[in-house]
């Protein structure tokens, strides 16, 4: 549905396809020049601090962190604002635990990375499986939610009209990401991070006026406005206020805060630092904007609950995934503002999109593709090709899951995205950088146990079926009562590593030693 | 060169001995001299110690205040003043100080006890090579 009035309708609608083509011409622009691998995966590990730390928040709240966070904070409340909250927390624990000894270990890949630690090509192969599996639902759920978005602005909602949306602006989103490699989704990153983060703060000023500044009316105005009076600001509302459900927001959390961070696109940013000195400095930085950016996200999910109405949300666009675009309008009535929003959202699913295909292409590229061909070592410049038609085939991929699944429940999808993550990416790294016993096998069966035990869970979860926001909503094979598995698989990933590791041979404990130094000085130890 | 390990402030005295003492005697690359092998251990305990720390209040205050929704989720709806306010509202505000004080804490513990032994090694690594 749309709110606009028709001559504003026009105006947003060209201001917005001008900004499209602005990111385009920038894509163009910044392509590297030569086909240089190291280009191409890390831009040269040259940015500076602050640009980096700029990138990597860009990289780390997507559209789904920030489009998502403010639906949930907007209807549940409470719970909202613990996962605003797990999501800062993520990003700390990444960068006291992994930040330095990733960007000391050197690679492009987080199968490059494990394979400093325990070499082989299974364990590449394993680590671009696991990278694939965690990009694709991020992915989806950011291509999905470009309809949303258009369909506010463009006013019209045909199932084959919002198709067509999503596969011209994923195409163009994939384009961006093949062509600009590192540099390239590095810079629309830095503009989408001061995009949003202007337009956030004016959303959630403007929130504030409206309430005289006062937290404790807007609290209780959106209490009032959420239809669910005093509940609003207590736990249960998003899974339900029974111990299952508070059971179920708990697996949740504890997926958020060991996997939201520990992403493929967020860990390959890592490695853009010149140096770890200046990985901890750009995470500190990027932890602080993603800190703030978390806390205004949160005031405009009040904002929504209190100038919108879950009644207004529900009338407008039922998935929340619009609600921002309803509060600029609500704030400023089809202005100057409507239009920076949808510019902003427009750019952080841009950055989101390339940032996640960038690193998926790249994993398949430098861990599978260049290593089949072993024997024949690929040329730098083949080596860029083939990270091109990684990302081209992993966006092609997630294009076409996004139409299938076009009107599932976002959180689902996302949730998946974070358990992989949480589950398997986690566990794995922790070993890698602190256990000494950690095997080949011990690595194998982590990530692959791991991958397989959320995936079943989650297809027997209410999350597929049973439920009316269901994928499935008809069938019922929802034997697993929790919609996050993120409880039982996390422990699992590490039972699984623990496992695995009591067979195979171990390192010797001179080589752990000689590992654990190279991860703080970067410097290799000779023998 | 002098050994680096002068240079660092260390509030608690002498490095304190290595988590794993099994493993202590294999540390032997021999291109390292042995004041470098004894700065390397000093410096890897260090970092490890001050990583795992600033982890675990990390996770132990998130899982520890997601858990309060769990567990008692009747003190988390209490209110404390005016009618908005909650006891869980009030502890997701103590998330914001542990940010800010594990950050804080984590980088002050890199800075002194990790990145000048670092700093010297990588030094004399490149001494090695020419």
């Amino acid at each position: 549905m749309n709110i606009a009035s028709p001559g504003t309708e026009t105006a947003i609608f060209v201001v917005f396809m001008l900004f499209v083509g602005f990111c385009m011409l920038l894509c163009v622009w910044v392509v590297p020049e030569s086909d240089d691998a190291a280009e191409f995966y890390t831009a040269n590990r040259s940015l500076s601090p602050r640009r980096n730390a700029l990138a990597i928040a860009g990289d780390y709240v997507t559209a789904i962190t920030f489009l998502a966070t403010t639906a949930v904070v907007a209807a549940a409340g409470y719970d909202g604002i613990l996962i605003a909250c797990g999501t800062v927390m993520s990003l700390l624990l990444v960068m006291v635990l992994f930040a330095e000894p990733l960007r000391n270990l050197g690679g492009y890949t987080l199968g490059e990375t494990f394979s400093r630690r325990i070499p082989g090509r299974q364990v590449r192969a394993a680590a671009a499986l696991v990278t694939v599996l965690v990009c694709l639902p991020f992915l989806v759920v950011q291509l999905s939610a470009i309809s949303s978005v258009l369909v506010y602005l463009l006013g019209f909602g045909g199932r084959s009209a919002t198709m067509l949306c999503v596969t011209i602006v994923g195409v163009l989103m994939i384009s961006y990401a093949a062509m600009g490699g590192m540099r390239g989704t590095g810079v629309i990153q830095i503009i989408k991070v001061a995009l949003l983060s202007v337009t956030v703060s004016a959303l959630a000023l403007l929130t504030l006026a409206r309430v005289d500044w006062n937290i404790g009316t807007l609290l209780s105005v959106a209490a009032r406005g959420s239809g669910r009076s005093t509940a609003f600001l207590g736990p249960g509302l998003e899974f339900g206020s029974g111990f299952e459900g508070r059971l179920d927001d708990f697996s949740f959390l504890t997926a958020i805060v060991f996997g939201a961070a520990c992403t493929p696109h967020v860990i390959m940013r890592l490695f853009a630092s010149r140096n770890a000195r200046e990985a901890r400095a750009s995470m500190r930085l990027a932890v602080g904007i993603t800190g703030l950016l978390c806390a205004l996200i949160a005031v405009l999910g009040l904002g929504v609950a209190a100038l919108v109405g879950a009644a207004g949300v529900k009338a407008a666009d039922p998935s929340g995934l619009s609600d921002v675009l309803l509060l600029s309008h609500q704030l400023n009535g089809g202005g100057v503002l409507v239009v920076l929003t949808a510019c902003a959202i427009f750019a952080t699913q841009l950055a989101a999109v390339a940032g996640v295909t960038l690193a998926a292409g790249s994993s398949l590229a430098h861990d599978v593709m260049t290593r089949i061909r072993r024997r024949r070592p690929a040329a730098e410049g083949g080596e860029v090709t083939a990270a091109r038609l990684g990302i081209v085939g992993v966006g092609v991929l997630g294009i076409a899951l996004a139409l299938l699944v076009q009107q599932w429940n976002a959180i689902a999808i996302a949730g998946l995205g974070v358990d992989l993550a949480a589950s398997a990416i986690f566990p794995a790294l922790v070993y890698c950088v602190a256990w000494p016993g950690f095997t080949r096998a011990g690595l194998l069966s982590c990530l692959y146990g791991a991958c397989a035990a959320v995936l079943v869970l989650t297809a027997f979860s209410p999350a597929v079926s049973g439920l009316p926001t269901s994928l499935f909503p008809h069938r019922s094979f929802d034997w697993f009562p929790l919609w996050n598995p993120g409880l039982i698989t996390v422990p699992l990933g590490f039972a699984l590593g623990w496992i695995g590791s009591r067979l195979g041979p171990r390192l010797s404990p001179a080589d752990f030693r000689a590992f654990e130094s190279q991860s703080v000085t970067g410097v290799p130890v000779s023998h | 060169m002098s050994s680096v390990r002068e240079l660092v402030r260390d509030p608690e005295g002498t490095p304190g001995p290595p988590d794993d003492p099994a493993a202590e005697d294999l540390w032997h690359p021999p291109s390292r001299s042995r004041r470098s092998r004894a700065d390397a251990r000093t410096m890897s305990v260090a970092a490890r110690r001050s990583r795992w720390r600033a982890a675990r209040v990390v996770i132990g205050a998130f899982l520890g205040y997601a858990a309060m929704s769990l567990v008692v989720p009747g003190v988390v709806a209490q209110r404390v003043f005016g009618s908005t306010i909650t006891v869980g509202l009030l502890c997701g505000l103590t998330q914001i100080v542990v940010v800010v004080a594990v950050i804080a804490r984590y980088v002050k513990d890199m800075r002194e006890g990790v990145d000048p032994l670092a700093a010297a090694l990588r030094r004399e690594s490149r001494g090695r090579q020419q």
